[in-house]
């Protein structure tokens, strides 16, 4: 399965689409010519694979304080000067890093994992369990989530797991949406009823028959949310409600630079711009996944 | 159309059951219930403590304390007084109106203007370099961490240049001119407008090559209209309207502000009375404003199945489900909505 999951998501059709006027619309049509999403995605693993090995690359350790140089400028002793306490701004970039990319992960398995499950429930049994999933999903398009993220964070606080688990656990509904239409595409083919008339139990139909196929869209929509949970995550940890200091992550390690951004503005730059650099790279990638899965489609 | 509209109002109703639900929940699960922070404080006597849960209802039992809070909020709209100074919640709130609407009137319609317009280009000149540049620039903005964004153009255009003051709605002391506003507004609204359109340009964007390829199109130039008619009166009519509705699912923020925005450029708005709140844990106020803001937005949700509805009646009230007319979704990423 996992075979035809790469070749269905790496093959690329012979022509693009053709406009209403008959132009070729595509100079491209798979992932790997998709220059930018390629370029993307080897810097997000480059990245990937800093942060887990920042041990080999930094010199300090993210919390190590060095009271000679508070706030300093970028110097030979510290590759991009020292924040507010005198902590190494390049070793707690790295292992923010770590955290950042960690949490965001979580939160997506996490989306995908209750998205997968609403989204198969919803499509292959219809009926009321579906009504009452949607009112579910109408539930989380009526309220304020990024407030009400706010004050889960702020009542987990001081617990790194509960960041993923409420940022995930509110924005499962894109891929339970996916999901759910795969499902009740797939529930007419013949091999579905094959299994129903051999007695197969709707569990081990929706497990072992369906779900493996609706993978790969659950997938596609999980990397195009990646940029989304981290944008999040910064920004619940900026405003002091998301991971906690001492642990470093791009988004709280710019809590405090306002107030220094006279006197360090590197302090303010750095984490953000890491931030925006693997959001972008993620966009592009997820953009670059659906263009080349559905290329009739160019939404991002 | 009448019978549509009572069938959607219907509908309402257990979604704002719902969003009440949730609300009491979070109000009780705040540390020691709602009096948790008058128990933190010495100066409290268990009486007092006593008779505050008394005033506040909270010696009843769960399920009557619900329905009396529902009752209070969102049939009378008393949210009740702040945990920390004692005042209305709905007071306070009433008075960062100005302010809100300020911010987010200026920064909405800016990027209703560029976000068009963009859209509209990368539309019609699709594949070119331009709808390229235009794509960057809006995936650029959709990626760009919205804090880090304000807080680079404090440093750029307040400290370093010193063209535009760094935060606040007006010079302290001074007389509040309009230039003095201006300059004042130029920064949060313009970050703001940002992150907006950068995603509204591209639902505008597909919505519109949806629409071009649609068959009424070929329709509509196959009986030899000109290009500018195809275009003007097909195309843009149909094409809007999923960016129109993402945008009217976003008209609520324009009352209940921008957290982040107003954060870092201190600007007194609802977004920072929230923030505030939470920090200070006034949970009547950070409730009374989610529930506001919960109403809000069940209310456009309405209207933009309305708008929908009026456009294309073959769109059945239940047939929505997060799914927009031409089946995009409609579930953005919100982190500064």
């Amino acid at each position: 399965m996992a075979e035809k999951g790469r070749a269905e998501i790496f093959s690329s059709p012979a022509a693009g689409p053709l406009t209403a006027r008959g132009g070729k619309e595509y100079p491209d049509g798979g992932f790997s010519d998709d220059r930018i999403a390629v370029i993307s995605l080897i810097l997000v693993l480059l990245i990937i694979v800093i942060s887990i090995a920042a041990p080999l690359f930094t010199p300090y350790e993210s919390n190590e304080i060095d009271l000679d140089n508070i706030s300093s400028a970028p110097s030979a002793e510290h590759l991009l000067g020292t924040d507010e306490l005198g902590r190494d701004l390049f070793s707690r970039l790295l292992y923010g890093g770590r955290y950042t990319l960690l949490v965001a992960f979580l939160t997506v398995v996490i989306a995908a994992a209750i998205g997968s499950m609403m989204g198969s429930a919803a499509g292959y049994f219809r009926g009321t369990l579906d009504r009452v999933i949607s009112s579910c999903t109408d539930l989380f398009l009526s309220i304020p989530v990024f407030l009400v993220l706010m004050v889960l964070a702020s009542l987990g606080r001081g617990h790194l797991w509960i960041i993923p688990l409420v940022i995930g656990g509110t924005s499962w509904m894109e891929t339970s949406r996916v999901v759910r239409s795969r499902f009740i595409q797939l529930k007419e083919e013949e091999f579905v009823a094959a299994a129903r008339l051999l007695g197969v139990a709707d569990m081990k139909i929706i497990l072992k028959h369906i779900l493996p196929q609706a993978m790969i869209p659950a997938t596609v929509s999980a990397v195009a949310g990646f940029a989304g949970a981290m944008l999040i995550e910064s920004s619940l940890s900026f405003l002091g409600f998301g991971v906690q200091p001492p642990i470093p992550s791009w988004g709280n390690m710019l809590h405090n630079a306002q107030s220094m951004l006279r006197i360090s503005p590197v302090n303010a730059f750095a984490p953000g711009f890491m931030i925006f650099i693997v959001a972008l790279s993620f966009n592009f990638i997820g953009a670059g996944l659906k263009r080349s899965l559905a290329p009739r489609s160019d939404s991002l | 159309m009448g019978r549509y509209i009572l069938k959607r109002m219907i509908q309402m109703i257990p979604i704002v059951i719902l969003v009440s639900i949730v609300a009491f929940t979070l109000l009780h699960l705040a540390p020691g219930g709602p009096t948790g922070l008058m128990t933190a404080n010495p100066k409290v006597s268990g009486d007092d403590i006593a008779r505050i849960r008394e005033n506040y209802g909270l010696d009843r039992p769960l399920l009557a304390q619900y329905f009396y809070w529902f009752r209070q909020v969102f049939l009378r709209f008393d949210f009740g007084r702040s945990y920390v100074n004692g005042r209305e919640v709905s007071a306070m709130i009433l008075e960062r109106i100005p302010a809100t609407l300020e911010l987010m009137l200026s920064a909405f319609l800016a990027a209703v203007v560029i976000g068009g317009i963009f859209g509209v280009v990368s539309a019609l000149k699709r594949g070119t370099v331009i709808d390229d540049i235009l794509s960057i620039i809006s995936i650029m903005g959709m990626s760009v961490p919205v804090f880090w964004l304000g807080l680079m153009a404090i440093y750029i255009f307040s400290l370093k240049t010193g063209l535009l003051p760094s935060g606040g709605r007006m010079t302290v002391g001074g007389e509040g001119s309009f230039i003095d506003h201006l300059a004042h507004l130029v920064l949060p609204a313009s970050v703001l407008s940002l992150t907006y359109l950068a995603t509204w340009s591209r639902y505008l964007r597909t919505g519109l090559i949806d629409a071009f390829r649609g068959d009424f199109i070929l329709t509509a130039r196959a009986k030899g209209l000109n290009e500018k008619t195809v275009i003007m009166k097909h195309a843009l009519r149909n094409g809007i309207l999923p960016a129109m509705n993402v945008v009217i699912m976003q008209i609520p923020t324009i009352f209940t502000g921008a957290v982040i925005t107003e954060t870092v450029f201190s600007w007194p708005g609802m977004g920072r009375l929230f923030y505030e709140g939470l920090q200070r844990q006034d949970y009547t106020r950070v409730l009374g404003i989610i529930v506001i803001s919960s109403l809000l937005i069940i209310f456009f949700n309405f209207l933009g199945d309305l708008m929908n509805f009026i456009v294309d009646p073959r769109i059945k009230a239940d047939e929505r489900n997060g799914t927009d007319v031409t089946g995009s979704s409609i579930l953005t990423t919100d982190y500064e909505r």
